[in-house]
């Protein structure tokens, strides 16, 4: 129902990215600016998002879209319903999404010249497929030959067995939730210096053949990136901008995406505090009715907060597994920065089985909360991105808050 | 910091016993201690083994930074795991029997891209973190010793 609002609101971006960049075969990693005469017009920044049902009938998901093209070509595709993850890095679309007649991507390679497919490993599941080179476009910025994950392409039917062994596969839209993910975390690659120069975490795989892959060390450049610090312009961080919500909820909620920290008229640091995060976790400290949560994080990708606590119960209805308390609780925790810096958050829970039996065609919630995995483990899900404006500073980068990797809001 | 909410664990005392020997490797949940051997080609990392009243939590550091403990009691019976670090464990192995109950729970989450919590009767699985920073933890309930909280395992 309100798909369709919008992906006119996607072909409105399109159209304005293409305008910028005078059409669809920009080709390499700039970021557009100005051709011909007179002053430059700043780059069109900001990308519309929506929670809504999705193609898998979910909630609390963020999604946008985005628009890739085989590198240096006119040969583009807009993909919706992406989901856009603060608690990863790298974009990533499922096969049966792509019109891979139209959209032919080069293969990444590694060293040795062969193939390089990917384990991407979620929380709640793992993802495999090859990393392909595409040019990416997002609003008015863009970036060339980026390396993305295509997530479960047919020409790579067999998954390792050390990658299955992370969990579930998550290889369709059904199983995903999406029709592919935008993460725009912290990192600037989803992997890192360890994958440089070991193959322990075991995302990166060789493969000759389709049926023959085997771990292999993959240098930074190209390993799979963050691809809004890839972009031309705006490329130290961006904002995740998202309207308040009733107690109730709503049957969807529409935002902003903005591109870039101080980098123009639309997305100045203002008042936010800066909470610089752990550069090799990209966690914080939350102290929450006394107890130190020491793994904590903020995650857009996440759909609920997620702590433990033995204040709520449990809820036994449509939302099993999340906190069920008897009525509204108005709850408060203090957020630390790894440089001491705090700040109190406050927040809400209400009995989700009756958010969900309420009304159940919803699918935006912002006093949502369930069990984590330990006790020192605080999520602050999507639920903490209504009504705010977070920013996600890229690590190294500067912006006019300090230098990245911090969380602001 | 230190986590404030439960007591600290009985071992604690025991920990100034700490000893580090290379010859202890995982075994799955709900395996025999004495299995434990046999897995040890398939992780190479530092082992460490300490001896609590009621338990033994022997511990592997993998190259990579992830950890993995297996809490084995009196019994002999590998009655709970834990890991944590920034790539996620091999569940298979650590789960061992126990893996496809895991996996049928976490695909069938009505909602997507959270922790996988289980808590049946006959297995409790926590499952959290990000990519750079996972954790959880996994017991059998009928296999924790007496006198220990299996949800204050560290």
């Amino acid at each position: 129902m309100s798909a369709p609002a919008f992906r006119g609101a996607s072909v409105v971006a399109l159209c304005a990215t293409l305008l910028a960049l005078g059409g669809c075969g920009g080709g390499g990693g700039g970021g557009g600016g100005s051709s011909g005469g007179g002053p430059a017009q700043p780059i069109q920044n900001t990308q519309p998002v929506i929670v809504d049902a999705g193609p898998a009938d979910t909630v609390n998901l963020l999604f946008t879209s985005v628009t890739i093209c085989a590198p240096g070509s006119s040969s583009c595709q807009t993909i919706d319903h992406i989901q856009v993850d603060t608690g990863s890095s790298g974009l990533r679309i499922l096969a049966s999404a792509l019109n891979s007649a139209a959209l032919s991507l080069p293969a990444q390679t590694d060293a040795a010249g062969a193939p390089v497919v990917e384990c991407i490993q979620f929380v709640d599941g793992y993802s495999w497929g090859p990393v392909k080179l595409a040019d990416v476009r997002i609003a008015g910025e863009s970036a060339g030959a980026v390396p993305i994950q295509v997530i479960g392409d047919p020409a790579y039917p067999r998954v390792p067995a050390n990658c299955s062994s992370s969990g579930p596969p998550e290889n369709t839209v059904a199983t995903f939730g999406a029709n592919g993910i935008l993460g725009v975390g912290n990192f600037l690659q989803d992997c890192g210096a360890a994958c440089v120069s070991s193959t322990s975490y075991g995302l990166y795989y060789a493969c000759p053949g389709s049926a023959t892959c085997q771990p292999t060390t993959l240098a930074l450049a190209k390993q799979v990136p963050n691809p809004a610090a890839m972009f031309g312009s705006d490329n130290n961080g961006l904002i995740i901008d998202l309207p308040a919500l009733p107690p109730s909820g709503a049957a969807t909620a529409s935002g902003s995406l903005i591109f870039g920290i101080g980098t123009q008229s639309d997305n100045a640091l203002g008042t936010a505090t800066v909470i610089p995060v752990d550069p090799q976790t990209g966690n914080v400290v939350t102290v929450y009715n006394g107890v130190s949560y020491t793994d904590s994080f903020f995650d857009s990708g996440s759909s609920a907060l997620f702590f433990g606590t033995s204040l709520f119960p449990i809820c036994t209805g449509a939302a099993s597994g999340l906190y069920c308390p008897p009525s509204v609780q108005t709850l408060s925790a203090a957020v630390h920065g790894v440089n001491g810096v705090a700040i109190t958050v406050t927040f809400s829970i209400t009995n989700a089985d009756t958010l969900f039996s309420s009304n159940p065609s919803f699918t935006a919630f912002n006093d949502f909360a369930a069990p984590s995995s330990d006790s020192t483990s605080f999520d602050w899900g999507l639920p903490f991105f209504y009504g705010r404006r977070v920013y996600t500073a890229f690590e190294g980068r500067s912006t006019s808050g300090g230098t990245g990797p911090y969380v602001a809001f | 910091m230190m986590k404030q909410d439960r007591p600290f664990p009985a071992w604690a005392a025991a920990a100034a016993a700490l000893c580090m020997f290379p010859g202890v490797a995982l075994a799955a949940l709900g395996g025999e201690e004495a299995s434990v051997e046999a897995d040890l080609v398939r992780l190479q990392g530092v082992a460490s083994v300490r001896q609590a009243q009621h338990y033994a939590t022997h511990e592997i550091a993998q190259p990579g930074g992830v950890s993995v403990r297996q809490y084995v009691s009196p019994a002999g019976k590998v009655f709970a795991v834990a890991w944590q670090g920034p790539a996620m464990p091999d569940l298979r192995q650590l789960l061992g029997p126990y893996f496809d109950t895991y996996v049928a729970a976490a695909q069938a989450k009505r909602v997507k891209r959270t922790p996988v919590v289980i808590r049946e009767s006959s297995l409790v699985v926590i499952s959290g973190g990000h990519p750079r920073a996972f954790s959880g933890r996994a017991y059998v309930p009928d296999l924790v010793p007496q006198g220990v909280d299996a949800e204050a395992l560290k």
